[in-house]
């Protein structure tokens, strides 16, 4: 379903941009128009719906012609129980990056973008055990990791749709890999806020956002549009 | 239409069963130790039991006083510490083999609960011959980790009788009783010789009662093969003392192996 929207997403706003007949010489602006902040619908979601996870996350972006500045800031923490302990973690966690945006002729300022990411976390993890080993006999012990730093890095993907006046929504799609966590002598990282599951060399990550966007200024083409709908 | 809405369907379901992490052989606590004989191939270890510091298991025992002869050991690193001491009970004596470990344990997920990660593993004592770590990382299988070597046996020769044989014991003229038996038929036998001699006689007492001598002579040559063993004496020219032997025998190899190889052919 979800694979189905983001298709039609890129779909219409390719038709869209397409049936625009654009006769509009531009002298390209990298002064900004306008910054976009938005939180992650699906960590609200996921907080309220998954019991072992809790986190949001707010994304921001401001434009310089056809790149874009993005911030994302977040936190996650997760809690497990399994049949011989308890793990959580929590942390916070940022991402800063561009984004090159392929659909520069859109008044709108609609945008399909793709774009590279730096991700940083700071994360604290709890592990207890309790459980027999037939050869080792009772095993209780409790590890913990305290403000461990780790960094990776994202290719992304996404589109950003004007829904109303200033309300927009998109997503993003990111590759994450390369995950570095600083050194943890008695537990191995499981989980990194902002980027996951540890064992994996890559990781798949999906944000549905909603934005509200500032408008500094109005771009040339803004200014064509307004004129030629009077 | 409808088949490739189920093809995707089911390829989505697998590809997400696959995320999910596998819970067989997550530890990778069990290391394996190869018997192996200078200068040469695996050997033939012999085992009465292994025990582990912080545990009352007894790994490879197989019962009171039973030898199992095994090329290979796989034991249990411990997960509470980072070295761990094991002994070896044998038949002719005991070794003990220290190992030092970096160890972490990872939480994998609700359902397979946490993993210990063992590494960097060391040798920290041991009374063997000589130890080499070959892979200081246990792999998931186990694999290989630890060499254990033992400097060859030089003075084994080995008598193969062409029909089985019911003898009680065998009698070394340098030592006594070189070989004891139930008296259950066997027709393979494995004997010292005297390394300080140039002969030795070899007396075979059979379950009805009757005796035999077989004496074998030779030349014992002081040479070292290997540092780690220093100067050892090494047996060739084997040949039968015919004055001396009641056995029609011939010689098959006039030199003694680590593991032995057949020296002679007997008719009993």
């Amino acid at each position: 379903m979800k694979l189905h929207l983001s298709i039609y997403f890129i779909l219409s706003v390719f038709i869209a941009t397409a049936q625009k007949a654009d006769t509009v010489k531009e002298k390209h602006s990298y002064i900004p128009t306008g910054i976009r902040v938005g939180t992650d619908v699906i960590s609200i979601i996921k907080s309220s719906t998954d019991k072992t996870f809790n986190g949001w996350e707010v994304n921001s972006d401001i434009d310089f012609y056809r790149y874009y500045f993005v911030v994302d800031y977040g936190y996650w923490a997760r809690n497990y129980t399994s049949f011989d302990g308890d793990y959580s973690n929590n942390g916070t966690y940022f991402r800063v990056g561009a984004d090159v945006n392929f659909l520069k002729k859109d008044p709108d300022k609609n945008i399909f973008f793709f774009g590279l990411r730096y991700g940083r976390s700071i994360f604290s993890e709890d592990l207890t055990v309790s459980r027999f080993d037939p050869v080792w006999g009772q095993i209780d012990d409790q590890f913990i990791n305290t403000n461990v730093p780790a960094s990776w890095f994202e290719v992304t993907t996404g589109l950003r749709v004007k829904i109303w006046r200033f309300i927009w929504m998109g997503y993003t799609a990111r590759l994450k890999f390369a995950l570095s966590t600083g050194d943890t002598p008695d537990m191995k990282p499981h989980d990194v806020p902002g980027y996951g599951r540890t064992d994996k060399e890559s990781y798949w990550g999906f944000n549905y956002q909603v934005f509200v966007r500032f408008p500094v200024r109005k771009s040339e083409r803004e200014k064509v549009k307004v004129k030629s709908e009077k | 239409m409808k088949k490739l809405t189920w093809f995707v369907f089911y390829s989505i379901i697998s590809v997400s069963c696959l995320d999910q992490p596998d819970c067989y052989q997550l530890n990778n606590n069990l290391i394996i130790l190869n018997f192996k004989i200078l200068g040469g191939s695996s050997d033939a270890y012999g085992i009465v039991g292994i025990t582990a510091t912080d545990t009352d298991v007894v790994f490879y025992q197989q019962g009171p006083d039973t030898v199992l002869l095994t090329t290979n050991a796989e034991l249990p690193l411990n997960p509470l510490k980072d070295d761990i001491d094991f002994r070896f009970y044998g038949p002719e004596g005991n070794d003990t083999l220290g190992l030092t470990y970096n160890k972490q344990v990872q939480f994998v997920s609700a359902d397979c609960g946490e993993r210990y990660i063992f590494s960097s593993m060391l040798v920290s004592s041991h009374t063997f011959d000589s130890v080499r770590v070959v892979n200081s990382t246990p792999g998931i299988p186990p694999s290989s980790n630890i060499d254990i070597y033992r400097c060859p046996r030089t003075d084994l020769i080995r008598i193969e009788f062409n029909t089985a044989v019911t003898v009680t014991s065998v009698v070394a003229d340098y030592k006594g009783v070189v070989y004891e038996n139930v008296g259950d038929p066997q027709g393979t036998f494995d004997l010292p010789v005297n390394l300080l001699d140039t002969a030795t006689m070899f007396t075979f007492n059979f379950k009805d009662g009757t005796n035999k001598r077989f004496t074998t002579t030779y030349k014992s040559t002081a040479e070292t093969h290997f540092e780690l063993c220093g100067e050892q004496r090494f047996i060739s020219d084997l040949a039968i003392n015919t004055s001396t032997t009641d056995f029609q025998a011939t010689v098959v190899d006039n030199t003694t192996h680590d593991l032995p190889v057949k020296n002679f052919e007997v008719t009993p």
